[in-house]
């Protein structure tokens, strides 16, 4: 018993040794890295003052300004708040659907095979293509745009979800079933957490996805949201806003992405503590 | 096929308590069977070690007891009951660690049957801690599996079968992804649990010296596909057993001879080649 | 052992006729809930859209809409595929410089490439060129994510067996290390794929003056519901046509990029 303890122990402390010495290696890297990217700026500065038209391509400083001004006062800050909630609305309501349609299909071969050509198909129809019938069945107004929210996590989910339960491991259900776990408890003790990594990684998709959707939705018609200042600046010729509103349009879908990956770790940690990669 | 049913010097009784009648198993639509007529009588308290190349079909006969699969034809009975479906009075061990739960730790992955059982939580407490005493686990009830070393996974393994206090236990070479030290100790510390214990276990293995270390009889099994059961060996070795003495190296030799018979011999009929 | 093993044989033509069965279940609840609606405009019969299918193929002037959008996917995905190739193999052969850029790559990935259509209008003017550049931004970033991630995945044992003959770090980086990142790459370009659709759909809605996109979205002004439900149809039969295509014909082509590899 000892000796594998020490071989065990050995081994972490080896491990933690190598990723110390990656750490490291980044470190020391690090101002390379730094240095670079002033220079990406620099040269963005520097052929938008050889461009000369700074309502046409801001540089830096003038779409830092326009960011500033859209933060402190201006419109930006209930434009984000307008375009998450409807992110985070329809990505709820969008992940429930397709995670019980992905138990469903996952769990019984004849509910697979009937599902299965929707989700072939729908997976190929892209969201906007719905917009125009979204507008005609449930109007100009919230419930369109949150749907097609809805309609682009879906399936995302629904298919992780049944690629998940079908990859839960035979010996796990075999063990359950030998000490007479009733079905309920082999559903919700084994099977649904030994697909949560699977589930989880569907619902990162569809975040992205529904950051994806809801300008472009906001765009074709919405009174307030990121998209709306998207599309003022093409009435008013000012690029300066738009790439302001793309600065915020990134940290937010980076910020989500990042937040959504260290709860995982966080508080998900052990039910993927194998399966969770990725950046 | 008939077992010649020999008197042995184990400590087993010579009560029949599960009962191979004749077994025969093929995948549905499959025209090559995995198993063909194989009969045996495991004696209640007895420590059996079923022994064959890989890919022959111990582990369908495993699957098979603890009623994982169902024979295609021929029955097998527990205690004089047939044997239907997976029950907590055959507690299988698998090969491999993807039966425990990682997201659990420890302590609840061996409390598992337990609570499937409806066992009250005061009772839970104090048969989990006991397990975990009996494998040497008790420092280690809040980790979770990816935080264990292979052998550690096994004794967990082996601990949650202990706790629901099965008659039978069914072990698929449990410790065959170990490491041979790892193995070493693990297989000491199975003997030694064995002999204090009254259970009746069925272990698979494709490794003779851990099948002289740990079995009162050895089944041969011939390679498959169609694999039959060659013969069955006693292992009158004295316990505590120990590896390197003479008469283990004597066993070694009969045994090793056996499975190169059991290999050579054409399992299936003329006609039938595989 | 496996499930495919142990399934019995009529498994094999139950699943088909399941399938066909769902499908017309559902032409039937949709046929169904547009007589109960009662409304063509709002919402046509399986029948009215399946002749609007047909004019829509077969009508001189919007026979074309399809050939376009497919056009602009194909071609725009295409030049992000080899663009994200190219950027990919080069910023993940050298640390600093991948260091440097894979922040600006996460950045701009999270902006959603219709965004972008905006100011591609303003520099590029209304036109084929603004839509390309969406399509292609939209493809890019995956390819790139994905190479990288190849890249990142080093067999080591390989590179020491190239080490061993002297193996210069160049020859080693483009005989061993490209292509085991062919998976990964295949992988980012199969997603890609599926976003050029998405994104031209979106590029013809807000910024286009033909294709299926803009199809779908004009239609709507003269309450055309059923011309709508064809180009959704023909979208999703597009779709789904290009990425059986296009996984069919990576898989064979690059079959042994995937040697040991099961069921890739």
């Amino acid at each position: 018993m000892s000796t594998t303890t020490r071989a065990r122990a050995d081994a972490v402390a080896a491990d933690r040794g190598r990723r110390g010495a990656a750490r490291r290696a980044t470190l020391r890297r690090a101002p390379v890295a730094v240095a670079g990217i002033c220079l990406i700026i620099i040269g963005w500065e520097a052929f938008s003052r050889a461009y000369g038209k700074p309502l046409l391509f801001p540089g830096p400083v003038d779409t830092g300004n326009a960011l500033i001004d859209g933060l402190t006062g201006g419109d930006i800050p209930a434009a984000s708040a307008a375009s998450v909630a409807r992110v985070l609305t329809g990505l709820l309501i969008g992940s429930a659907a397709g995670v019980l349609l992905g138990l469903l299909s996952g769990s019984s071969r004849v509910l697979e095979a009937l599902f299965e050509p929707f989700i072939n198909v729908f997976r190929f129809i892209p969201p906007l293509a719905w917009f125009a019938p979204a507008l005609l069945w449930l109007g100009s107004g919230e419930t369109s745009k949150i749907a097609l929210i809805v309609y682009t996590s879906v399936f995302v989910v629904a298919v992780n979800t049944a690629a998940g339960v079908k990859a839960v491991p035979r010996n796990m259900v075999r063990m359950a079933r030998t000490y007479g776990a009733s079905p309920v408890r082999l559903f919700f003790g084994v099977r649904l957490p030994a697909s949560l990594p699977y589930i989880f990684s569907g619902v990162r998709i569809a975040l992205g996805n529904a950051f994806m959707t809801v300008v472009t939705a906001e765009m074709l018609g919405a009174s307030s949201g990121l998209g709306v200042l998207i599309t003022q600046g093409t009435a008013n010729t000012d690029v300066r806003g738009v790439f302001a509103a793309l600065i915020v349009l990134g940290a937010l879908g980076l910020c989500a992405d990042r937040v959504f990956v260290g709860l995982l770790r966080r508080y998900g940690g052990r039910f993927s503590a194998r399966t969770l990669g990725g950046p | 096929m008939t077992q010649p049913i020999t008197d042995s010097q184990t400590r087993s009784s010579d009560e029949a308590f599960v009962v191979i009648d004749d077994v025969s198993f093929a995948y549905p639509g499959s025209p090559q069977p995995i198993l063909r007529d194989v009969s045996l009588t495991l004696r209640r308290g007895e420590f059996f070690v079923l022994l064959g190349p890989s890919g022959c079909g111990k582990t369908t006969i495993l699957n098979q007891v603890a009623g994982f699969e169902r024979p295609t034809t021929g029955a097998i009975s527990m205690d004089g009951k047939p044997i239907t479906g997976p029950g907590p009075d055959r507690a299988v061990i698998f090969q491999g660690d993807d039966s425990l739960l990682g997201w659990l730790n420890v302590r609840h992955n061996v409390e598992f049957g337990l609570r499937a059982l409806r066992v009250p939580a005061a009772e839970r407490t104090q048969r989990v801690r006991r397990a975990l005493e009996t494998v040497e686990l008790d420092g280690q009830q809040g980790k979770f599996p990816h935080e264990l070393s292979g052998g550690m996974k096994q004794r967990v393994q082996i601990a949650r079968a202990l706790v629901v206090d099965a008659p039978v236990l069914l072990m698929d070479e449990p410790f065959g992804a170990l490491d041979a030290q790892t193995r070493t100790n693990l297989q000491d510390a199975l003997a030694g649990l064995w002999e204090q214990s009254q259970r009746t276990v069925l272990f698979i293995t494709h490794d003779i010296s851990e099948a002289l270390i740990l079995g009162d009889r050895i089944g041969v099994m011939t390679s498959g596909p169609g694999a039959r059961l060659q013969t069955v060996m006693d292992n009158p070795l004295p316990r505590p057993r120990a590896r390197g003495t003479a008469e283990f190296a004597d066993l070694y030799g009969k045994v090793e001879g056996a499975v190169t018979a059991a290999k050579s011999r054409p399992s299936a009929p003329a006609g039938e080649s595989s | 052992m496996n499930r495919a093993a142990s399934s019995p044989g009529h498994w094999r033509w139950q699943r088909p006729a399941l399938n066909v069965l769902a499908v017309l279940m559902a032409v039937l609840a949709w046929h169904g809930a547009a007589l109960w609606k009662d409304n063509l405009l709002v919402f046509p019969t399986p029948l009215t859209a399946l002749s609007a299918l047909g004019d829509v193929l077969t009508d001189p002037e919007q026979r074309t809409e399809l050939v376009i959008t497919l056009r602009r996917v194909i071609i725009g995905f295409a030049m992000g595929s080899v663009l994200g190739v190219a950027v990919g193999s080069l910023i993940g052969g050298v640390r600093s410089i991948a260091m440097t850029l894979e922040p600006i790559v996460h950045f701009l990935r999270s902006v959603t490439p219709v965004a972008w259509i905006v100011p591609a209008t303003i520099w590029l003017g209304v036109g084929e060129g603004s839509l390309r550049f969406i399509v292609v931004y939209a493809t890019v970033f995956p390819v790139i994510i994905n190479t990288l991630a190849g890249l990142s995945e080093v067999p080591v044992n390989k590179v020491r067996m190239a080490r061993t003959f002297g193996a210069s770090r160049l020859r080693i980086y483009r005989t061993i290390i490209v292509p085991s990142a062919v998976p990964y790459i295949v992988t980012g370009m199969r997603l890609s794929l599926g976003y050029s659709f998405m994104s031209v759909v979106a590029a013809e809605m807000v910024a286009g003056r033909d294709g299926i996109g803009f199809l779908i979205y004009d239609s709507r002004i003269f309450f055309d519901t059923p011309t709508m439900f064809a180009g959704i149809l023909l979208l999703g039969a597009a779709g789904l046509l290009c990425d059986k295509v296009f996984s069919v014909a990576a898989h064979r082509g690059l079959a042994r990029f995937y040697a040991g590899q099961v069921n890739p």
